[in-house]
């Protein structure tokens, strides 16, 4: 497919006061790829996000997304205790009519989808029992039964435990890979941009942005200038793969000292 | 090989878990119809109800009644009228309360035994369909669901706020039709007007002496006043005193200042709390007012004229009207009054009710003891008697 | 931990409360303070159907079952359902199950339109139509308010049906203080404090067509409800607009709410514990909360009302007795349910 899923031009947001957050940003997003949005606190990734969910309406320039939007928030919680499979259920909305509640057929889909994740097993547990990565494993399969081709996503993974972490970004890769789906998460790891993006992007400044491919745009200069932190690339053979990644240089005050 | 069996044998699972599943889903499919079938059941009938026959006449009375139910406050009216308790099978408890206060209370003390049925507000259809009564006398508010039972004989009274003449003349005639008195009404009202022409040209005899007098309740050390449309509070106009809450359009407190500022010459007490919301019920009389150290430095207080009121009842004004105006005048015009209110006091006793009121009788109407230290009470006292 | 059995059946339950509400209308027709037997009341229900029926009113035992109290287990039993339908929908809508139909000002609204008929000394049907007109004034006004402060948000929205609501109340409080002590005053009372014992059928038939309509629509919504967890972010990424959604449920709350409190004065906290009962039975899940929710309220009011009006001498307002009754419960339901987390933001 050589269609764009995403595209922005010329985008700019600001705040009521006047004071710009961003500007004259420009972005493509290929249907089927991963991009990665990185930046500190407070730079606009939530603001942008909200322009691509359609939530917000930019001051200047236009977002284009082609195709039915799957969103993943960032923190989760519930003021009733669904279970699992309620939870999942939810995401068929887009299928069900107005006055009418989930067939077989919207059932089956959500166990499918639960399935695939591998959490098929939690269908009737209480969803605030369930761990952070199962929780987030639900929302994905919610996510996925909407038949949603573009997939935004907050942070997915800043409120796992590293083994969740792992597991999360394996998916992403995989909906991107086997089923097609364009998607977009914002992240602070820029490790994981570099493992699994296709592109990315990085928010500079107000009118500056770096994007492209991750190993060409995370040079250490540009992620020194964006966190203010110095990273330098390792890489490493495993299994016969060199795989490269992003470590912040973090210095012990004991080695420092000897 | 194996792992492949174990998946799908767990989707064919599964499935069958779904097909179940769905099976019991149509059963709650089925709650939605089950609504609408009780809800429009239910407006259906509520379109073509049934309906009593026949259905209830107007107002007409056609006979007197023999067993009247009275839930309205009206009793003293009533027994005034009827003379007497005879055949009302059964009041409601506040209709009861109240018909026991004043001098006809008294004089029937059968009231007090009345058997009861059910509070004045609430209707009580089955209540009512239980003891059959031939004339029921209700409220207007709360006749809707007894006319639909076909209550023969039902009587609607309709209480117009701020009309007090208007509303006892009608409730008088209805009372009239119901006890087939018709006659004796026309008789009372008689009286009633010729005992006020009386005190009409007391009155004007007066001149142009027409003291400040303030109507009160106090209880609890507070002050109540009632507002326009207080029956009594027109009586003070009519028996030559100026009201110096005439402008008060509401019934409620008022606070020492601005007692100080209506400045009455004569406060007259009134224990009937139901003239405002407000009134607590526990009676201050004079003899605790003139104890009151906040109160001594109102005039009235001062000169001692402050007064309680004479026992009287509610909508039974034809009668105790005459009495409490003739009693006002002697104290607005004590000069002026030729009558002796005791004498006033036993003609109308003896010629409404053929009853004799003792002196002892007298004495309590009158408050003798709580006014005992008033200005000038002592002209009320029983002749010969040390006051 | 497994559900508990009753949630894992939830259809059956539903039907079962259906069907137990329907024997409780029959059982009802049985109670009075008027003595009817069993065989009179079989003879009345096989023999005439009560449309357009016409009885003698020497016929007694016919004019109390046909006239007295057929109306009035149908008048309690649509109000019943009504609140507490009304009650779910309101908590799933703003996701908290602490709110009830006097979040939005309209019951406040609507009892103030009843005082205030009574002190114009309207009919009945003029009490009725006051009581219904200032209800949905009272949401509107709340609506307003809401809208002038900038945002359609839940928060919003519950202060200014607070604000509303206090308002109202106060303008209660004024009507009381100029009503006429001895006229009208214990009109007003009595209104407030609610009684089902003033049922005509023409009261029926407007509780029924409002119950029917607004009723209906809540609960062909009700899977939609569910939705309310998610953000408005999550929701509109799905195609679901929360904000019409909302208006369209209020109003139908509304319109339910303020039927019942023009035909019946106050009657309170049906809609707040009812719905929490269900959820202990079925969970929060929507498309079985509702339908629970319905007759469960039903069944509820229904035995409330019983007990007020053959218990004891006299009729003791219903408003009373689900006051007296409904608080402990609710504390008790409260306290059951906070072993699970409820509150969101």
């Amino acid at each position: 497919m050589n269609s764009i899923a995403i595209q922005f031009e010329n985008l700019g947001h600001a705040y009521r006061s006047g004071e710009w957050i961003f500007q004259q940003y420009a972005a493509q997003v290929p249907a089927g790829k991963v991009f990665a949005l990185l930046g500190p606190n407070g730079c606009g990734k939530t603001t942008l996000l909200k322009i691509l969910l359609g939530a917000l309406t930019p001051s200047t320039g236009k977002c284009k997304v082609d195709g039915r939007v799957g969103f993943v928030p960032q923190i989760f919680q519930v003021s009733f205790d669904y279970t699992a499979l309620e939870m999942v259920l939810m995401g068929r909305a887009r299928q069900i009519g107005l006055f009418s509640s989930p067939t077989r057929r919207d059932r089956e889909a959500a166990l499918a989808a639960m399935e695939r994740f591998g959490i098929t097993h939690l269908a009737s547990r209480p969803f605030h029992e369930l761990s952070g990565g199962q929780r987030q494993l639900v929302i994905f399969a919610r996510a996925l039964v909407s038949e949603a081709q573009v997939l935004i996503l907050d942070e997915p993974t800043s409120a796992l435990d590293l083994k969740n972490q792992v597991l999360i970004l394996n998916w992403i890769q995989r909906l991107s890979r086997q089923d097609g789906l364009t998607v977009f998460f914002t992240t602070h790891h820029p490790q994981h941009a570099l493992a699994i993006a296709d592109e990315t992007m990085l928010m500079l400044e107000e009118s500056k942005y770096a994007s492209g491919p991750p190993a060409q745009v995370m040079s250490e200069a540009n992620l020194q200038a964006l966190y203010g932190v110095e990273m330098r690339q390792v890489a490493f053979d495993y299994r016969g793969v060199l795989v490269t990644t992003l470590v912040p240089v973090l210095v012990s005050s004991t080695a420092a000292g000897a | 090989m194996g792992q492949g069996k174990t998946i799908s044998m767990e989707r064919d699972l599964e499935a069958m878990n779904s097909r179940v599943e769905h099976g019991r889903e149509r059963l709650t499919r089925l709650a939605i119809p089950l609504f609408i079938v009780l809800c429009s059941s239910a407006l259906v009938v509520a379109l073509f109800p049934p309906t009593v026959q026949p259905a209830q006449t107007e107002g007409a009375v056609v006979k007197p009644a023999q067993n009247a139910v009275i839930l309205p406050v009206i009793l003293s009216a009533y027994m005034t009228i009827n003379r007497g308790t005879s055949h009302i099978l059964a009041v409601s408890n506040i209709s009861r309360e109240w018909g026991g206060y004043g001098l006809a209370g008294h004089i029937y003390p059968s009231v007090a035994k009345l058997p009861i049925i059910g509070r004045m507000i609430i209707p009580e259809p089955e209540q009512l369909l239980r003891v059959r009564p031939d004339v029921l006398i209700t409220h207007k508010q709360q006749s809707d669901v007894l006319r639909k039972i076909g209550m023969q004989g039902l009587v609607e009274i309709n209480m117009m706020p701020r009309k007090p003449l208007q509303t006892r003349l009608m409730i008088w005639k209805q009372l009239g039709q119901v006890t087939g008195n018709g006659a004796r009404v026309s008789e009372l009202m008689r009286w009633d007007a010729a005992q006020r022409q009386k005190i009409a040209a007391v009155v004007a005899a007066a001149g142009s002496q027409r003291p400040r007098v303030l109507l009160a309740h106090v209880g609890n050390r507070a002050w109540s006043v009632p507002g326009g449309g207080y029956a009594l509070g027109a009586s003070l106009e009519e028996a030559g005193a100026i009201n110096v809450a005439a402008s008060f359009r509401l019934s409620g407190r008022v606070n020492l200042e601005q007692l100080l500022a209506l400045d009455p010459e004569i406060i007259v007490l009134d224990p009937n709390v139901m003239m405002s919301p407000y009134a607590s019920s526990h009676d201050t009389t004079p003899l605790d007012v003139y104890n009151m150290p906040e109160c001594q430095m109102l005039r009235a207080v001062k000169t001692l004229r402050v007064y309680q009121l004479p026992m009287h009842s509610y909508t039974n004004e034809s009668i105790e009207d005459p009495l409490l105006l003739s009693w006002m005048a002697e104290i607005f015009h004590p000069e002026q009054t030729p009558h002796r209110l005791r004498d006033v006091y036993r003609e109308t006793y003896q010629t409404i009710y053929g009853y004799a009121l003792t002196d002892d009788e007298i004495d309590r109407a009158l408050f003798l003891s709580e006014n005992s230290r008033s200005e000038g009470y002592e002209r009320f006292a029983r002749q010969g008697a040390t006051p | 931990m497994s559900l508990n059995p009753v949630r894992r059946h939830p259809n059956a339950t539903i039907l079962f409360l259906f069907v137990a509400l329907v024997a409780l209308m029959i059982f009802s027709l049985m109670l009075g303070r008027y003595p009817v037997t069993l065989r009179e009341i079989a003879h009345i229900l096989a023999t005439t159907s009560p449309l357009h029926a016409v009885g003698n009113y020497t016929n007694v035992p016919w004019v109390v079952i046909e006239i007295v109290r057929l109306p009035r287990i149908l008048m309690v039993t649509l109000c019943g359902m009504g609140l507490a339908l009304a009650g779910a929908a309101m908590q799933g809508i703003f996701r908290n199950p602490l709110v009830g139909p006097d979040v939005v000002g309209v019951s406040q609204g609507a009892a103030f339109g009843g005082v205030l008929a009574i002190i114009l000394a309207l009919s009945p049907m003029g009490i009725v139509g006051m009581a219904f007109a200032l209800g949905m004034a009272g949401l509107l006004m709340a609506f307003l308010l809401a809208k002038l402060a900038g945002k359609a948000s839940t928060l919003a929205l519950v202060l200014s049906g607070v604000i509303i609501g206090s308002f109202f109340g106060s303008l209660v409080g004024l009507a009381q203080y100029v009503a006429d002590p001895q006229t009208q005053l214990p009109s007003i009372i009595y209104w407030l404090l609610g009684s089902f014992a003033g049922a005509t059928y023409a009261k029926v038939a407007i509780v029924a067509t409002v119950t029917l309509v607004a009723g209906s629509v809540l609960l062909l919504l009700r899977w939609r409800i569910n939705l309310f967890s998610l953000r408005e972010v999550d929701a509109s990424a799905l195609g679901t607009n929360l904000d019409r959604l909302r208006w369209v449920i209020i109003t139908c709350v509304v319109l339910i709410v303020a039927a019942q409190v023009s035909v019946s004065g106050g009657v309170g906290w049906v809609g707040l514990i009812i719905p929490h009962a269900a959820r202990m039975l079925l969970g929060p899940e929507h498309k079985k909360l509702l339908p629970a929710s319905a007759f469960l309220g039903g069944l509820y009011l229904l035995g409330m009302d019983d007990v007020a009006r053959s218990v004891g001498n006299q009729e003791i307002p219903i408003g009373l007795l689900t006051g007296v009754v409904g608080a402990p419960v609710f504390a008790l339901l409260f306290w059951k349910t906070q072993t699970k987390g409820w509150i969101d933001e």
